[in-house]
């Protein structure tokens, strides 16, 4: 009897665990499309700032970073502060910085972050109508990662959560 | 009293290139004390002006012939770029087309390159390979034993007076304390600050750096920034209510149309030209009209006969009665 419910007790335990690693690749899906779009959503703030008030750079990420969430908060947040104390590094040089202490927190792939990196060779050298178009090609560039990550969620979350409890009860079959 | 040469240090080498800064640091002479201009040319020797001349310095700080001088490189150049528009040039694209951006302590960085016209006219510059960091030097004082001749004492106001020299020859300087003197006033002379507004079409006279004044130009004077001088004493006229309208360099028919009209209100107008003589300005269309209108009560001529900006001579043009010098 003892070991009937010690062998249930197991099952159950190998597939709430199998179950949960399902889940987290579910929610990590999730995650990458919010994160995205927050990525998104905070260059378009970027953008707006620098077309009707251009304010130098660390104040423009500062104003765009009020209104985001994370990560993009963070990943302007710490560009600014970086920016405003100067120092030898260039405005590529910090974003790079930024975007390697902000983006391995996030469920973003290398592509989504080589992606926003990219932006960071345009940053400060261009004139505000170059300035703009760099930030609307990663936009656009953002968008596609956005659209494919919808995609993948679409076609992966359910699946990444039926294949966790399937997986933990093949396993419990198994050892059974 | 000069500004500080420490102060003007720290305000400019933040914004040069490390590689130059480091240079600068290493040289044993006393730069910083009468430096005039720095001068970074693309893959040409680094140079210095100072009051007695131009020179140049290679790696370690020593002065040297250009051959042997440091040639500042590409990288040096964008680094420079990058530094004096805080990483933001969008943010300065109207200081690119003029040619200059101002940092803050009121130095002036002058920029050249390659030109981008749109219909004829300039929009921008590109490719730029040359910067001159133009140090502000305000000398506080300078104004001061030749104010009393711009004051009219009996109806309490400024006289209507133009200041002239040849180019780099202390014009702004000595406007600039004018302007500190007439607005905050004199008490020991007997006149109390006026109501003075400012039209700093090139960021010369106040410094100004995201438009706050960098540079002494009295406590309570407005200061117009970056705005065309005839557009501006307009609109100063129109919203601030001043006295006396400080502009620096007229010449244009525009300039000289704005003055009238500024005259014509009750305002006095203080400014300066570029010329050795009033012959010399009945040349330009725009000054001989003033001129012919017997405008000015004070004419100002700077020289450089005990150094530059020496008070030469001060004259009423309209009778030619001269109150200082020959």
């Amino acid at each position: 009897m003892g070991q009937l419910i010690l062998k249930v007790v197991g099952a159950v335990i190998v597939i709430a665990a199998a179950s949960a690693c399902g889940e987290q690749k579910a929610r990590a899906l999730a995650l990458r499309v919010q994160h995205l779009q927050q990525f998104r959503r905070a260059l378009a703030l970027l953008a707006a700032e620098i077309s009707f008030t251009r304010p130098v750079l660390p104040y423009a990420f500062k104003t765009a970073a009020e209104r985001s969430s994370f990560p993009a908060r963070e990943l302007l947040l710490e560009a600014a502060v970086m920016l405003l104390a100067g120092g030898e590094l260039t405005a590529r040089e910090i974003w790079k910085k930024a975007v390697d202490r902000v983006l391995p927190e996030t469920c973003c792939t290398a592509a989504d972050r080589e992606i926003i990196e990219s932006l960071g060779a345009s940053l400060g050298v261009c004139e505000q109508e170059g300035q703009l178009n760099q930030i609307r090609l990663t936009m656009s560039q953002l968008d596609c990662a956005l659209e494919e990550a919808l995609g993948q969620k679409h076609r992966s979350e359910k699946m990444w959560r039926y294949l966790g409890f399937a997986g933990g009860a093949a396993l419990v079959i198994f050892f059974l | 009293m000069e500004s500080g040469s420490a102060s003007t240090r720290e305000q400019v080498s933040h914004f040069l290139p490390k590689v130059i800064r480091d240079i600068l640091d290493r040289s044993s002479l006393p730069l910083w004390e009468d430096l005039e201009e720095i001068r970074l040319r693309l893959g040409r020797p680094l140079a210095l002006h100072r009051r007695e001349g131009d020179f140049y310095l290679n790696e370690r700080g020593e002065p040297a012939l250009p051959g042997q001088a440091y040639r500042p490189g590409r990288q040096d150049l964008d680094r420079a770029l990058e530094l004096i528009s805080d990483s933001s040039l969008y943010a300065f694209e109207q200081e690119l087309r003029c040619g200059y951006i101002t940092l803050p302590g009121g130095h002036r960085v002058g920029l050249c390159g390659q030109a981008v016209l749109e219909a004829g006219r300039l929009i921008r510059l590109k490719h730029i390979t040359g910067f001159n960091y133009r140090i502000a030097r305000e000398i506080i004082g300078t104004a001061l034993p030749y104010v009393r001749y711009f004051i009219d004492y009996r109806q309490a106001r400024v006289k209507h007076s133009l200041i002239l020299s040849l180019p780099r020859g202390g014009k702004t300087t000595f406007l600039r304390d004018l302007t500190r003197l007439l607005g905050d006033g004199v008490p020991e002379l007997g006149f109390r600050g006026f109501k003075v507004a400012v039209v700093d079409e090139r960021s010369e006279i106040a410094g100004s750096f995201q438009g706050m004044p960098q540079l002494q130009v009295g406590s309570c004077t407005d200061v117009l920034d970056a705005c065309p001088k005839a557009e501006g004493m307009m609109m100063l006229l129109r919203s601030m209510g001043p006295q006396v309208i400080v502009t620096d360099e007229i010449g244009s028919v525009e300039d000289t149309k704005a003055v009238e009209e500024v005259i014509h209100a009750g305002v006095a107008v203080v400014t300066t030209a570029h010329g050795g003589s009033l012959a010399e300005l009945r040349g330009r269309p725009g000054l001989r009209r003033l001129l012919e209108q017997r405008i000015f009560e004070r004419v100002l001529f700077l020289g450089r006969s005990r150094g530059v900006g020496t008070v030469e001579q001060i004259i009423d043009p309209r009778d030619g009665k001269v109150f200082l010098g020959k």
